[in-house]
């Protein structure tokens, strides 16, 4: 096997951007062997697989890191003096924030020792005298929190993968090259791979995976707060929110210390990976592209007047916001009443957001206006769409903004992730093509609106709008830009004598 | 059946086959007889005994179960019996270890926890604290702070951070929005079903009270904007005249919600009427006084609002509208700024 691919919650199980760029790279290189690891987290979250495999997948493996694995029997076990020093040596490297690119080395060792019959098993972490003192050496110590029992739970749950992630490791075929699409534990397991494989690890971030789950961490309801009323300052975040961040935090790092291309989608999300401990000169940026031939040949089929007809093509999911687009609604019915809302994407990921979403349009008299259409192909869509719209809070680099500039539709995205670079196009050439729609503040729908209808009432700037975009995807967004790319990398990496 | 049964029967099984007749019989047809039978008794017996296997052991499945198959196969029954001892050795052994094992007292750690660091912030430094020329870390607690702050002061400050340049403090404070937005519409969707419900005139009426407080607790909150917060607004102005039409003696409460909601659209002189007819029904005036007065003084009738300011002076006012008051009864001298505080918010 050529490259292993290292996804954590994406393809070939979750539809979306990730798993249809993972998609795209592995049909893009029909002569490199592929394999895929799919971690998730339990078996029941996840359900059949969304995406024909590729002829040149040769290896797919599925591990599930909450899994019903089983946890080992309860026995007396005695941990070795030294192990449990280096276990306190990497943990005051982490407790104390400390950025040691060795920490990458002391974690792989660390994890050789992780086996059953190593220094350091689960046994040992889950039943040892030694274990259960550290445990309450570092709550003592380091804890601000008042519940030991807590911390103590907390602790277990949050080291419990690396168990399950060594497991994986070993059991993974040898490839020339792995490639990583996040940090988190795929990332993590990419650390293992390449200590134990002496292989070169890659690194292909979409979203920034640390920040996602910090953002997820600040709001998580979950997490214990035991501060008393007298104690509990609401400026502080709490011991085990805090404790969560660090543990994410770390993973990044290590990860980063390990892999040897970080590639981020662009630039915003580089400096991100940089201030994370990312090495400057390990990272590039790739954007996305898209086949534009392919929706290029849809431009011929539209009518001549633009359809009012704004749509929003992704997963009806909460980071969509599909909420603020259907908002938006009111507003441009009240000033276009012709003009639709289609939402084109699976509902099944949250059927709970997607009937929230169906009761706001029925709540607001849009029963009408908004249609909720399913997955439909974008070829059949695209040339009845008179605008692409993004309402998300959160993005990369979306491809469905492209897809629609190859196919003759501008758009009108909140400013998030590279949208605004999509619509402006970076300082130079490529602002100079022009603006190819609008970019508005993320939940803002009287904004949003008035940006659709801005486009959606003046032919002559839709045209202009259109005719930037058509021009961008050409010249930026090509997939044989970024095939040419990967290419460049995959061939070094894989000739790579240690 | 258990499997240890069915090793077991396989091993009784083939101590017959050994003791049976065919054994001593030289025929091809008695060999052939013999051997499948053994094999057939074998095979149960290793896939039995591979079931019992611990599950770690139970791995690559075709070679271990092949394995025990041979096993059993070239020693008849002793190969079977050998496997179960086996087995049965290892199940037991953790549990045995378990067992004897000397339980061990831990003492749990005494709650000897550090104090945090105290540096407690007023809600008036919490808005420079949010500056985009502030650490990352600081903005980030200090927008958690907000969960601590009254929602109709916390939510327009949210509401700003929603165009920041930080994408976590954006997504943060979208998050603390969206969620109690969605508290709200989740109660939205309840009573709107309940509408379709068969429901006597008072429990039409306080479900159309309860939609109308809901509809304007989404304007009050600044959870929505701009030609959104008008149409919510006019939702909410005809779910109040639907519980107005049903002939239930109306409550105060609805009539002044509607002089509310009137005000904020913009219809003043209906919005009056409403606060007059809502302290005929009981409101209290301090409630209901300093709207008239705001709705007076929209008018330019500066006189009238006088006179409400007046009749709140012997009332029992709210810091803020203490102060209001004090202006216009001409009592705004300086000695009165350190009694209260004007903007107990931010």
């Amino acid at each position: 096997m050529d490259v292993l691919l290292l996804l954590e919650g994406t393809f070939p199980f979750v539809a979306g951007g990730v798993s249809s760029w993972v998609n795209q790279i592995i049909r893009g290189f029909p002569d490199i062997r592929f394999g895929a690891v799919f971690l998730g987290s339990r078996p029941q979250d996840y359900g059949d697989m969304r995406y024909a495999l590729p002829d040149n997948l040769v290896h797919l493996q599925v591990a599930y890191i909450y899994g019903d694995h089983e946890t080992p029997p309860i026995m007396p076990v005695d941990a070795d003096d030294e192990t449990m020093a280096m276990v306190e040596d990497v943990h005051s490297l982490f407790e104390t924030d400390m950025r040691a690119p060795q920490c990458e080395h002391m974690f792989a060792q660390l994890m050789d020792e992780a086996g059953p019959d190593g220094k350091l098993s689960q046994e040992v972490f889950l039943y040892s005298k030694a274990s259960w003192e550290y445990i309450k050496k570092s709550y003592r110590r380091r804890s601000t929190d008042p519940s030991f029992v807590d911390y103590f739970w907390t602790i277990r749950t949050i080291h419990t993968p690396f168990w399950r992630l060594r497991e994986v490791a070993l059991s993974c075929p040898k490839a020339r090259v792995y490639h990583a699409i996040s940090t988190g534990y795929a990332g993590i397991l990419g650390v293992l791979l390449k200590h134990r494989n002496k292989r070169p690890l890659m690194l292909s971030e979409h979203g920034i995976y640390v920040k996602e789950r910090k953002i997820d961490l600040y709001q998580a309801q979950w997490l214990k707060d035991n501060r008393s009323v007298f104690d509990r300052d609401p400026s502080r975040v709490s011991y085990f929110r805090q404790l969560w961040i660090r543990f994410f935090e770390h993973l990044g790092y290590v990860t980063y210390q390990a892999a040897g291309d970080i590639i981020a989608l662009y630039e915003a999300n580089r400096q991100r990976q940089l201030q994370d401990g990312a090495p400057p000169e390990r990272t590039a940026n790739i954007p996305n592209g898209i086949d534009v031939a392919r929706f290029a040949q849809l431009r011929s089929q539209r009518d001549p007047v633009v359809p009012k007809v704004l749509c929003l093509i992704g997963r009806v999911v909460p980071i969509k916001d599909i909420k603020t687009f259907i908002r938006a609604m009111v507003t441009v019915v009240k000033h276009l009443p012709e003009a639709q809302a289609w939402i084109a994407g699976p509902e099944e990921e949250a059927p709970e957001y997607a009937q929230e979403c169906r009761d706001l349009a029925a709540q607001l008299g849009l029963a009408d206006t908004v249609k909720f259409l399913g997955f439909q192909q974008l070829t059949d869509l695209l040339p009845k769409v008179g605008l692409v719209v993004l309402s998300s809070i959160s993005e990369a680099l979306p491809l469905v903004i492209l897809e629609g500039y190859a196919a003759g539709v501008p758009t009108v995205s909140t400013d998030v992730g590279s949208c605004r670079q999509l619509v402006f196009g970076l300082p130079g050439e490529d602002a100079a093509l022009g603006a190819s729609g609008r970019v508005v503040r993320i939940a803002d729908p009287d904004a949003l609106a008035q940006a659709a209808l801005a486009l959606l009432a003046d032919e002559a700037e839709w045209q202009r709008a259109s005719d930037a975009g058509i021009r961008r995807v050409e010249k930026y967004y090509a997939q044989d830009i970024m095939f040419a790319r990967y290419r460049a990398l995959y061939e070094r990496n894989l000739q790579w004598q240690a | 059946m258990n499997p240890i049964y069915w090793t077991w029967s396989a091993v009784a099984a083939d101590m017959g086959l050994l003791l049976s007749p065919l054994v001593s019989s030289t025929s091809l047809l008695s060999f052939w007889a013999v051997l499948i039978t053994h094999a057939l008794v074998t095979a149960v017996a290793g896939l039995a005994t591979y079931l019992m296997l611990p599950r770690r052991f139970q791995q690559p499945r075709l070679a271990v179960t092949l394995l025990m198959f041979t096993f059993a196969f070239v020693a008849p029954v002793i190969g079977a019996i050998a496997l179960l001892v086996m087995v049965r050795a290892n199940l037991r052994k953790p549990v045995e270890d378990a067992r004897f094992a000397v339980p061990l007292s831990l003492d749990l750690p005494l709650y000897d926890v550090q104090p945090e660091e105290r540096h407690r912030s007023g809600q008036g430094a919490i808005r420079s604290r949010l500056n985009e020329d502030v650490p990352s870390a600081v903005r980030m607690q200090s927008l958690l702070t907000l969960q601590a702050v009254p929602s109709k002061v916390s939510n327009p400050i949210l509401e700003e951070l929603l165009g920041d340049a930080t994408e976590d403090v954006r997504l943060v404070a979208f998050g603390m929005l969206d969620a109690e937005e969605k508290k709200i519409a989740k109660e939205i969707r309840y009573e709107s079903e309940r509408q379709h419900r068969q429901l006597s005139k008072a429990q039409r009426y306080d479900s159309l009270r309860r939609l109308a407080e809901l509809n304007w607790e989404l304007v009050y909150a600044c959870l929505i904007q701009g030609e959104l917060r008008q149409h919510i607004l006019r939702q909410a102005r005809a779910y109040v005249d639907e519980a107005l039409a049903l002939s239930v003696p109306p409550g105060s409460g609805l009539v002044f919600l509607q002089g509310r909601i009137l005000l904020e659209l913009g219809d003043a002189e209906g919005a009056e009427r409403a606060m007059l007819r809502a302290m005929d029904l009981g409101q209290p005036k301090t409630s209901a006084l300093p709207y008239l007065a705001e709705i007076a003084f929209q008018r330019r009738d500066f006189s009238q609002v006088g006179l409400f300011m007046q009749q709140l002076s012997s009332l029992n006012l709210a810091s803020r509208t203490r102060a209001v008051e004090d202006f216009w009864g001409k009592r705004d001298y300086e000695i009165n700024y350190r009694d209260r505080k004007y903007l107990p918010h931010i």
